[in-house]
Order: C-alpha cells, then sequence, then structure tokens
C-alpha cells in the first residue's frame, strides 16, 4: 500500500490531501480518501466533526440486545445492591431482559444468596423476580429472565437506575459470582 | 504498507496517513486502517467504490438486533398492518423475530387495551406471534415472545413479516413503540 497524494483541498492551493489505505481483517482492501460509514441492520453510527482536535469522532451504537453490566459480586457479603445503568440524555431509557450468573468460586457452602434485577423500589425485583441460586462449584451458569406478556418497569433516563440486588446473602467460605445483565437501551 | 506522510497537512503540505485515536486518546499514525472482526461478534463488510474514491463500510452484528421501530396508535384503526421485516428491501438474505418490546409513549383514557398478532402473509398475520392482548401501562415495557419449543417462521428475501393491529384499543389515545428484535443473516 503506497502513498496517495489524492486530489488537493478544494481552497487550498499547497495541499495534496492523502487517502487512506484500508484492510479487513489483515486483507488489503482499497486506498480511498473518503470512507462512507453505512447503516446495517441494528446499527447506528454516531459522528461528531472536531476541527479543534483535527479529527473526527466515531462511534456505533447498536440498537439491540446489549450487555448493560458485567458486576462481579461476592454474595457472602452483608446485603447490598450493584449498579447495573443509569441511563443519561440523550438515552430515554433502559431496561433488562436477562441475567445470566456465571459461578466463580464457590467453596464451604452451607447456604446458597439470592438475587434480583430492577428499577430502584424498594426490593429491586421489578424486572428480574428474586432467585435463589443453586450454585455447587465453579463454571455453572444460570440465566433468569423477564417474563412474557407482562408490564416491566423502564428506568427513565435522568434518575432511574437498574440494581442487581443482593437480597439474602450465601453462607459459604467463597461464593464469587458474576452477574452479566442484558438489555436495552433507547434513545 | 508504504510512505506515511503525517499530519503536516493544512499549509503546504504532504500530508498522508491518518492517527487513530482510541476513545480520543493519542494513537498511531498509519497510512492504512486494518478492520478487524470481533469475536463478540460483528461481520465487517466493505465496498470498495473507486469512481467516487470511496470506502464503503458497515458493521452487521451478528447478534439479536431490533430490526424495526415502530411508532403507532393502537386506538386507531390505520394502519392496522405495518411491515417490520423486508429481507430484500435490506438486502439481506433473511431473518427471524426473538421478540417484540411494547413502550408507551402516551397512554390516555384507556377503557379497552388492543389485540396484536405478528406474521407472514396470511389470513391474520400470526404465525410468529398469536393474537396477544397488550396491557401497556404508563412507565412499563411489556414483552411479546414467540412461543419456544414450537416451529416458527422463517422469513427469506422475498417474503415479509408484518404487524397486524387486530383489536382497536379503546382509548383516547394508545400511543406506543414497537420495537421489534431478531435475527437477520446477511447471506
Amino acid at each position: 500500500m503506497g502513498n496517495i497524494q489524492g486530489r488537493p483541498t478544494p481552497g487550498r492551493a499547497h495541499t495534496a490531501p492523502g487517502g487512506v489505505g484500508f484492510l479487513v481483517d489483515g486483507a488489503q482492501y482499497s486506498e480511498r480518501e473518503t470512507l462512507n460509514l453505512q447503516t446495517a441492520a441494528g446499527t447506528r453510527w454516531k459522528v461528531t466533526d472536531n476541527p479543534g482536535a483535527d479529527r473526527v469522532d466515531v462511534g456505533l451504537e447498536l440498537d439491540a440486545e446489549i450487555e448493560l453490566a458485567r458486576i462481579a459480586i461476592d454474595a457472602t457479603v452483608a446485603p447490598t445492591t450493584f449498579l447495573v445503568i443509569a441511563p443519561t440524555a440523550p438515552q430515554l431509557g433502559a431496561w433488562s431482559a436477562r441475567v445470566v450468573f456465571r459461578a466463580v468460586s464457590v467453596t464451604g457452602l452451607a447456604s446458597h444468596p439470592t438475587l434480583s434485577v430492577g428499577t430502584n423500589n424498594p426490593n429491586y425485583d421489578d424486572q428480574i423476580p428474586a432467585t435463589a441460586l443453586s450454585f455447587t462449584g465453579a463454571n455453572q451458569v444460570r440465566t433468569e429472565r423477564v417474563a412474557s406478556g407482562v408490564n416491566v418497569p423502564e428506568a427513565a433516563a435522568g434518575g432511574g437506575e437498574i440494581r442487581v440486588n443482593l437480597s439474602v446473602s450465601a453462607v459459604a467460605t467463597t461464593y464469587d459470582i458474576e452477574a452479566i445483565v442484558l438489555g436495552r437501551v433507547v434513545e | 504498507m508504504g510512505n506515511v506522510q503525517g499530519r503536516s497537512s493544512r499549509e503546504s503540505t504532504s500530508p498522508g496517513g491518518v492517527e487513530v485515536q482510541p476513545n480520543g486518546a493519542a494513537g498511531p499514525t498509519r497510512d492504512g486502517v486494518s478492520l478487524q472482526s470481533a469475536i463478540t461478534k460483528g461481520e465487517i463488510i466493505g465496498s470498495d467504490d473507486a469512481p467516487n474514491d470511496t470506502t464503503n463500510l458497515a458493521v452487521w452484528p451478528a447478534g439479536t438486533v431490533q430490526f424495526a421501530r415502530l411508532l403507532m396508535n393502537l386506538a386507531q384503526s390505520t394502519p392496522n398492518l405495518l411491515t417490520v421485516l423486508d429481507p430484500t428491501a435490506l438486502g439481506v438474505a433473511g431473518g427471524f423475530v426473538e421478540r417484540v418490546w411494547v413502550r408507551p409513549v402516551s397512554l390516555v383514557g384507556i377503557i379497552g387495551n388492543p389485540d396484536i398478532s405478528l406474521g407472514t402473509l396470511g389470513a391474520d398475520y400470526d404465525n410468529v406471534i398469536p393474537l396477544a392482548t397488550v396491557t401497556s401501562v404508563a412507565g412499563n415495557v411489556f414483552l411479546l415472545e414467540p412461543a419456544g419449543g414450537v416451529n416458527l417462521v422463517y422469513v427469506p428475501a422475498g417474503a415479509t413479516l408484518s404487524l397486524k393491529l387486530r383489536t382497536v384499543a379503546n382509548a383516547t389515545l394508545y400511543l406506543v413503540e414497537i420495537l421489534v428484535e431478531g435475527k437477520i443473516q446477511r447471506t
């Protein structure tokens, strides 16, 4: 891939701007001076010109179920909550659809913990109800989800939030889990 | 990959190259950018438009995405049929629905709730999500899913999938967003 001088910039008599070479998965693809970002199903490009820094900021947003948060939880500690997301403008709101609990370390087990996911109501259980886990060792997973055909509250931007609630602690030497919360954010 | 002229560009210039900054932090300047598929998992699709000296770029998520977001007043009888997936229009091989979220925007004077269904061309458009009553509550999202453990309709190019309003809401206003999620298969 060589030097591309390309076309001069209009109104800049001494310029000879270059192009950029593009490779896809390591394979040489093209050398062009323009990159056209195209929308595919479930994607939105967010492009902001930043002339002060002589750059263009490019983000790719997904209209899709995404991982809202991945939270490491020591389920032997006192009951507590863990923030998943607090949506902010221009987001309109967010809600969880599923949570996957993954056992990282379970030893010296006497009793299991109980967890739920929801908005900031007293019990944080209005999206995914409280569930007692039953892990007996590492590398076990369990999925809990929003029920079909019912209403679940959306966490609105500007104050609403979603949390994982550890409502009953485990009695164990270790009961380390990962809570992977999947859901939607809408703009 | 050859000569990189760097960022000298604006005045008397031999430009070329691009500085790639991850999240605004300083990064390397090179004359090529290699776009790499991620395992979690996007497919990068390029097309070279030589006459316009342009590289087209799209990213296709391999997971569940939103392929329709409809704003409908379910208290009105028209439109009572809206296309939510048209693989031909998207230029893809096909797709299928995994779930539908109903998100209220404005609910006024509700006396009776609406019925909807989702399916391919047929008498009732109900072979993906059968007749279901939406019972929206302000600030809540309502989930509808196809049944598990049964055969569902795959929508190939040439066919379309539609949402049908079967019973109009008895309400002054029943304005909702309908988010249809599923899998798009590009090829």
